[in-house]
């Protein structure tokens, strides 16, 4: 049964993917299509508990199918069929055509340490402290109670302190419902659901950074984002920090692309993405408010909004929805943010201090801050005098500043200042580091070498088939 | 003659890939892995790929032992010697790992949220709650941990017993034992 719900899961979100950006390319439409396809099931499992329909197998299944038709017919409605055999036939020879041997290489050290991590995260249980205590527990209570909204241990009889400040009560639900999908479906731990989310990461990473500067340099930037020291280690435990990366980095990066081209297939994939990061942790608002201002200011300046509201409303509407489930059932804790100003140097020095010292640290980032510091110095020239990579450079400085302003903001009355900066600072940093290999493989200093290596490193074995009806792919 | 060309540039691009073949081993090999965390990621990897290998077998509940050690063993023998509508009272941080003294135990198993995970449908009582939850009232059984818990029964114990559940009720022990 969790086979079939894993397929049904790929497929909604393929088809969801097909309708909104048809112009993506197959291996984006294969890496987009798992992490599509979770939220919106565990946007489904909301939906049925809020309609008091108990969340057993035959219910989520029964839900999933219907959507899944409803998308077909969409589809169909608006033209879309398969690729015969011959043009998938035309299509591999086209890329078996365009390989070169370091691609290959870079391509087999990839598939080898998923392999192995991969292998990892599906052997051990969960076992890390914040997932036991927290979103796992939870998962598996919700399975085993087939609702959220009345779980025994958020009944403050039995749990006096569940509305208490930082309390898992009020977490974004992406992580504990999507574990709670696989054990509702017999799974005995959750594990395959970072194990997945991180494969399918991969593919999409790789497809986008494919689209703007070409494979060999997509499959060099994809394995150093990949082993990037901690974040790896993290990607094969349970906790919601590398899922959230996932989310919040591709979610920005294809509104980069949306704001430096305009697609509209670019902008609603980074809505449904930014919307999976906030569903997943709450702090994932900033990079809506990083592209949000962003395209606020392209819009001002073009005359139009009717994109940017149509982007905004899909970015936040499922996080709204969950806001108002949570006050209306109470699950509910006392907030830890501060929404009055003021002024405490103490506090911002040792921010400033820590963050700092978290992005010059090699061992748990590899090199991914020290390289984006020599890229953006070798690019300033074309930054100032050809606007090059504006979007992306501005997107990232602008989340990292919102994220110190949200350390600032908080109240530490659950746990101390130390902790936070030491340990979520930390794997916050996460979401940073596709988002900078992102931008520092597109400046026009790095960009136009690797484009150069892979026009350098082509054979020309064969001219590509022309029959080949791809839709034009994004540049 | 577009033929020959063709086969001219093929012929440097072979040599071209065969050159940057050798530079991206040595990138990969020389640099990336030669850097610190790089290596002890790779290296951490590697170490658990042997252990799978060695151990390609092992059930989920040795697995579990082999990441969570004594915790996830102590909760196992209390699931498997308490009934499903037991509540169970678990001890304080300090019992688990008491000063100056090494511990079975890893992770936070004192922590109620964790011992829920092992333990459910069972209900868990921590310290903190006595006298603020309903369920401190209907204890049914204690987790005795390093020999704190003895405290909480209506009987009298051997001091020599430091780990185990015990229902609150000795008139259970009796059943049990018949």
């Amino acid at each position: 049964m969790l086979v079939v719900d894993i397929i049904l899961i790929i497929l909604i979100g393929l088809s969801i993917i097909e309708l909104v950006c048809p112009s993506a390319s197959l291996i984006e439409k294969a890496g987009l299509s798992f992490l599509t396809g979770i939220f919106v099931q565990t946007i489904l499992l909301v939906l049925l508990d809020t309609l008091n329909i108990s969340l057993t197998r035959l219910p989520i299944l029964f839900v999933t199918v219907i959507l899944w038709l409803i998308l077909c017919f969409v589809l169909y409605k608006k033209g879309y069929s398969f690729k015969s055999f011959n043009e998938y036939k035309n299509l591999l020879i086209k890329q078996v055509c365009s390989i070169n041997v370091v691609w290959l290489a870079f391509i087999v050290v990839i598939i080898y340490v998923e392999y192995m991590n991969f292998s990892k995260c599906m052997y051990f249980p969960t076992f890390d402290r914040d997932s036991l205590a927290g979103f796992d527990t939870i998962g598996y209570v919700i399975a085993q109670e087939s609702n959220i909204k009345s779980l025994s241990i958020f009944d403050i009889a039995y749990n006096p302190g569940i509305h208490g400040p930082g309390s898992y009560i009020s977490y974004a639900p992406f992580v504990q419902l999507s574990y709670a999908i696989v054990y509702i479906f017999g799974a005995e731990t959750s594990k395959i659901i970072p194990a997945l989310m991180f494969l399918f990461f991969l593919l999409a990473f790789y497809g986008v950074l494919a689209g703007s500067i070409k494979k060999t340099g997509a499959a060099i930037i994809t394995l150093l984002v990949m082993l990037t020291p901690e974040m790896l280690a993290f990607s094969s435990l349970s906790a919601t920090n590398v899922m959230h990366a996932i989310f919040a980095s591709l979610g920005t990066i294809y509104g980069i692309r949306w704001l430096n081209k305009g697609e509209k297939g670019d902008m609603l994939i980074s809505s449904i993405m930014l919307s999976a990061n906030v569903w997943t942790r709450s702090e994932g608002v900033i990079f809506i408010a990083a592209v949000g201002l962003l395209a606020l200011i392209k819009s001002i300046r073009k005359h139009t909004v009717k994109e940017l509201i149509l982007w905004g409303v899909i970015a936040i509407l499922p996080f709204l929805y969950w806001s108002v489930y949570q006050r209306v059932f109470g699950l509910t804790s006392e907030s830890i943010i501060m929404t009055s100003l003021f002024y405490d140097k103490e506090k911002m020095d040792m921010i400033f201090k820590a963050m700092f010292n978290h992005f010059l640290n090699a061992q748990y980032y590899g090199w991914t801050f020290k390289i984006l510091l020599i890229s953006f110095v070798l690019n300033l020239w074309f930054m100032v005098k050809k606007k090059d990579n504006l979007y992306g450079f501005f997107a990232l400085i602008i989340s990292v500043f919102l994220y110190i302003v949200i350390l600032y903001q908080i109240d530490y009355k659950w746990d101390t200042i130390n902790n936070v900066l030491a340990y979520s600072a930390k794997r916050f940093i996460f979401c940073f580091v596709p988002l900078a290999w992102y931008y520092l493989s597109t400046n026009k200093v790095i960009s136009y070498p690797l484009e150069k290596l892979e026009d350098l490193l082509t054979f020309q074995i064969k001219s590509a088939p022309e029959a080949v009806k791809k839709p034009e792919h994004r540049k | 003659m577009a033929n020959h060309k063709k086969q001219k540039n093929n012929y440097t691009t072979f040599w071209l890939n065969g050159v940057f073949l050798l530079l991206a081993f040595a990138f990969v090999k020389g640099g990336v892995l030669n850097q610190k965390g790089y290596n002890w990621v790779y290296g951490m990897l590697k170490e658990n790929m042997k252990t799978f290998k060695q151990y390609p077998n092992l059930t989920l509940s040795q697995r579990s032992e082999a990441k969570m050690g004594g915790s996830y063993s102590y909760y196992k023998y209390i699931a498997d010697n308490t009934p499903k509508d037991a509540v169970i009272y678990i001890p304080a941080r300090d019992a688990f790992f008491p000063k100056g003294q090494q511990s079975l135990f890893t992770s936070e198993p004192y922590n109620k949220m964790w011992a829920i995970r092992f333990l459910y449908p069972r209900k868990v009582v921590v310290p903190q709650e006595m006298g603020h939850s309903i369920y401190s009232k209907k204890l049914t059984h204690v987790a005795i941990v390093n020999g704190v818990g003895l405290e909480m029964l209506p009987y009298s114990v051997p001091p020599n017993f430091k780990f185990g559940v015990l229902p609150i009720n000795n008139k259970e022990i009796l059943k049990q034992t018949k």
